[in-house]
C-alpha cells in the first residue's frame, strides 16, 4: 500500500525545552480517510500544521506525496500545496470577503482561465454541498454562527478538488444532524474522488470510527496506537479503553 | 563592615554587568532585525514583479494610503504652514528680513516638513492600520489558510501595501507642500500683511523645483520604510488580540523613529550629492 504522507522520527519544540511532538513516526495509506484522535492539546493540530509545511519540524523528516517537505524550496512548496485542501480548527475565513467571495478566491487565483460565471456558480454548487443555504451566500463571516463558518469553510477546501483533504475537527460545534451531514460529506466527497486521501483530526468518537479506515491515536506527542477499528477495541491499553469508553458513553 | 561593602560592590558590578549586557542585547535585536526587516523588503519588492500581478490589490491600498489621508494632510498641512511661517516672520521681523520669510518657509516645507510629517501621519495612521491588518490574518491562521491554498502570503499581503506607500506618499507630500504653502501665504499676506509680489517672487527666486523633489523622493523613501516595518510586524505577530496590539504599537514606534533618523541622513546624502555634482 503507498502512503500518502509519512513520517520519521518527528520532534517538534516551539520553547526549546517542552516537546509538543516527541518522536512520532507514522505512515498515513493513500486512497483513504484517515481518522487522528486523541485528548485536547495532544498536538493534533500541530501535527496537521506539519504535514501542510506550515510549522518547520525540529527533527525529523515529513514525506507527502512522496515528496520530502524540507527539500522543497519555498516556491515548490507553495505551488505543491494546491494539492491539499484545509479546513482549519477555526475555519480561517478571510474576514474581509462575504461566505462566496471565501470560497471563490482560491477558484480565482487557480484557474484563471475560468469566466467568472463558471467561478461563481462552482464555488455557489460547493457552499450547496456543504450546506450553506443561498440567503447567507453574501454575509461577511462575522455574521455567521460558528457552525456556519465551518461549512464554509469545508466548501473552500473542496473547491478545487484537491488530492489530500485534511480536516481539523470538522465537526466539533455542530448540531447532531449537521454532524452527521458533515461526516457523510466527508465520506461521499472521498468517494467521488477516488484515489484522493482524506486526513480527519476529529474528537468525535462516533465520526472516528464510522468515517475512518484507518485510525490513529495520539498522546503526548506520539503515537499511542494505529489500526482499524478492530485494533482500537481489541486494545487493553487503559487509555485507549478510557477514551472509547467515555467517548461512547456521551452519545 | 568589609563583608557589608563586598555584598554593595558586588551588586553594583552586577549591576554594570547587566547593564552592559542588556544593551548588548538590545544591540543584538536591532542589528538582527534590521538585517531580516531589509531581507523582508527586498523580498516583497521582488514580488512585485513577479506573477500574478495583483492590480486590484495596489489600488485598493492606494486608495487607503493616499485617498484616505487626503483629509488630515491636508488639515495638517494647512495649520503646519501658518504656524511655521508665523514663526519665522517673527523672527526675521527682527532683522528687517521679513522678504525672506516666504522662500525660508517654502525651503524648510519641501525639504523638510513636507516629507517628515507626512511620513509620521501616514505612517501611524495607514502603517498602523497595515500591521494591525496582517497581525490579525496571522493570529487568526488567515494567512495560514492563504499559503496553503498555494497563494504567497507575502506577495498577496506585503509587496501591495508597500507598492502602493511608496506611490501614494509622494502625492501626499506634494499636496501637503502646496496647502502648507496656502496657508503661509494666507497667514503673511493676508493676515500680516506681507507684500503679494514680493512674497512670491522671492520664493521664485530661491525655491528650485529639485527642493520640491528631494521632498518628494525622502516621502517615497518613508513611505517604503514605514510599509515594510509595519507589515513585517504584523507577519511576525505572535500570541493573539494581545500580540495584534504589540504588533501595531512596535510598528508604529519603530517607523516614526526610524523616519526621523533617516531624514537626517537623507538630507547630508542629498547635500553630498550636490556638492560632488557641483549644484549650487
Ligand atoms: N504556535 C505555538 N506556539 C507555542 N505552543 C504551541 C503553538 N501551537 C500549539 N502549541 C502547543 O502545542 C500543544 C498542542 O496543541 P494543538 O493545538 O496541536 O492541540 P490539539 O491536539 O489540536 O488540541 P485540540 O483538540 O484542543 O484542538 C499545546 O500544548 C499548545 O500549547
Ligand atoms: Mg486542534
Amino acid at each position: 500500500m503507498k502512503n500518502a504522507v509519512e513520517i520519521h522520527s518527528l520532534n517538534k519544540t516551539f520553547d526549546g525545552m517542552d516537546y509538543v511532538l516527541k518522536n512520532l513516526n507514522l505512515n498515513i495509506p493513500e486512497g483513504h480517510i484517515t481518522t487522528i484522535i486523541g485528548f485536547s492539546g495532544t498536538g493534533k493540530s500541530v501535527l496537521l500544521k506539519h504535514i501542510l509545511g506550515l510549522v518547520q519540524p525540529s527533527s525529523g523528516r515529513i514525506c507527502v506525496l512522496g515528496k520530502d517537505l524540507a527539500a522543497m524550496s519555498p516556491e515548490e512548496l507553495i505551488d505543491f500545496r494546491c494539492h491539499l485542501g484545509v479546513l482549519f480548527q477555526h475555519a480561517a475565513l478571510f474576514d474581509d470577503m462575504t461566505v462566496l467571495e471565501n470560497v471563490c478566491f482560491p477558484i480565482i487565483e487557480h484557474r484563471r482561465n475560468w469566466e467568472t460565471d463558471a467561478i461563481i456558480e462552482t464555488a455557489a454548487r460547493k457552499l450547496k454541498d456543504s450546506g450553506m443555504e443561498e440567503k447567507h451566500f453574501h454575509k461577511l463571516p462575522s455574521e455567521l454562527s460558528g457552525g456556519q463558518r465551518k461549512r464554509v469553510g469545508l466548501a473552500r477546501a473542496l473547491a478545487l478538488d484537491p488530492e489530500i483533504l485534511l480536516y481539523d475537527e470538522p465537526t466539533t460545534g455542530l448540531d447532531p444532524i449537521l454532524t452527521e451531514m458533515v461526516d457523510d460529506l466527508i465520506r461521499t466527497t472521498h468517494d467521488k474522488h477516488p484515489g484522493s486521501t482524506s486526513i480527519v483530526v476529529t474528537h468525535d468518537l462516533h465520526a472516528a470510527f464510522n468515517v475512518g479506515n484507518f485510525i490513529v491515536m495520539l498522546d503526548k506527542g506520539g503515537v499511542l496506537l494505529q489500526g482499524n477499528r478492530d485494533t482500537f477495541f481489541k486494545s487493553d491499553i487503559p487509555l485507549v479503553q478510557s477514551f472509547l469508553e467515555k467517548g461512547f458513553k456521551k452519545e | 563592615m568589609i563583608s557589608a561593602w563586598m555584598r554593595t560592590r558586588d551588586k553594583i558590578d552586577k549591576a554594570i554587568d547587566n547593564f552592559f549586557l542588556s544593551i548588548w542585547q538590545t544591540l543584538i535585536v536591532l542589528f538582527s532585525e534590521t538585517g531580516s526587516i531589509a531581507f523582508f523588503c527586498a523580498e516583497s519588492i521582488k514580488q512585485i514583479f513577479t506573477k500574478p500581478f495583483r492590480f486590484d490589490e495596489i489600488i485598493k491600498h492606494m486608495e487607503f494610503v493616499g485617498n484616505k489621508s487626503l483629509l488630515i494632510i491636508m488639515l495638517t498641512g494647512a495649520f503646519t504652514g501658518m504656524a511655521m511661517s508665523y514663526q519665522i516672520y517673527l523672527g526675521f521681523e527682527l532683522v528687517n528680513a521679513v522678504n525672506l520669510v516666504g522662500p525660508t518657509v517654502a525651503l524648510g516645507i519641501t525639504r523638510e516638513l513636507g516629507p517628515v510629517l507626512t511620513g509620521l501621519i501616514v505612517a501611524a495612521r495607514a502603517g498602523g492600520a497595515m500591521a494591525a491588518r496582517i497581525g490579525t490574518m496571522r493570529v487568526s491562521e488567515q494567512i495560514d489558510a492563504l499559503e496553503v491554498m498555494g497563494i504567497d502570503a507575502k506577495q498577496y499581503l506585503v509587496s501591495p501595501r508597500i507598492l502602493a506607500a511608496f506611490v501614494a506618499m509622494p502625492l501626499l507630500c506634494g499636496v501637503f507642500d502646496f496647502v502648507a504653502m496656502t496657508g503661509a501665504y494666507f497667514l503673511c499676506v493676508k493676515v500680516l500683511g506681507l507684500d503679494e509680489a514680493i512674497f512670491w517672487d522671492k520664493i521664485q527666486l530661491w525655491l528650485n523645483p529639485r527642493d520640491i523633489n528631494e521632498g518628494l523622493i525622502k516621502s517615497a523613501v518613508f513611505g517604503v520604510l514605514f510599509s515594510t516595518i509595519c507589515t513585517y510586524r504584523g507577519y511576525n505577530t505572535k500570541g493573539g488580540a494581545k500580540g495584534v496590539g504589540e504588533a501595531t504599537n512596535t510598528g508604529v514606534v519603530y517607523s516614526m523613529v526610524i523616519i526621523i533618523v533617516t531624514n537626517f541622513f537623507m538630507t547630508n546624502i542629498i547635500r553630498f550629492y550636490y556638492k560632488v555634482m557641483g549644484i549650487k
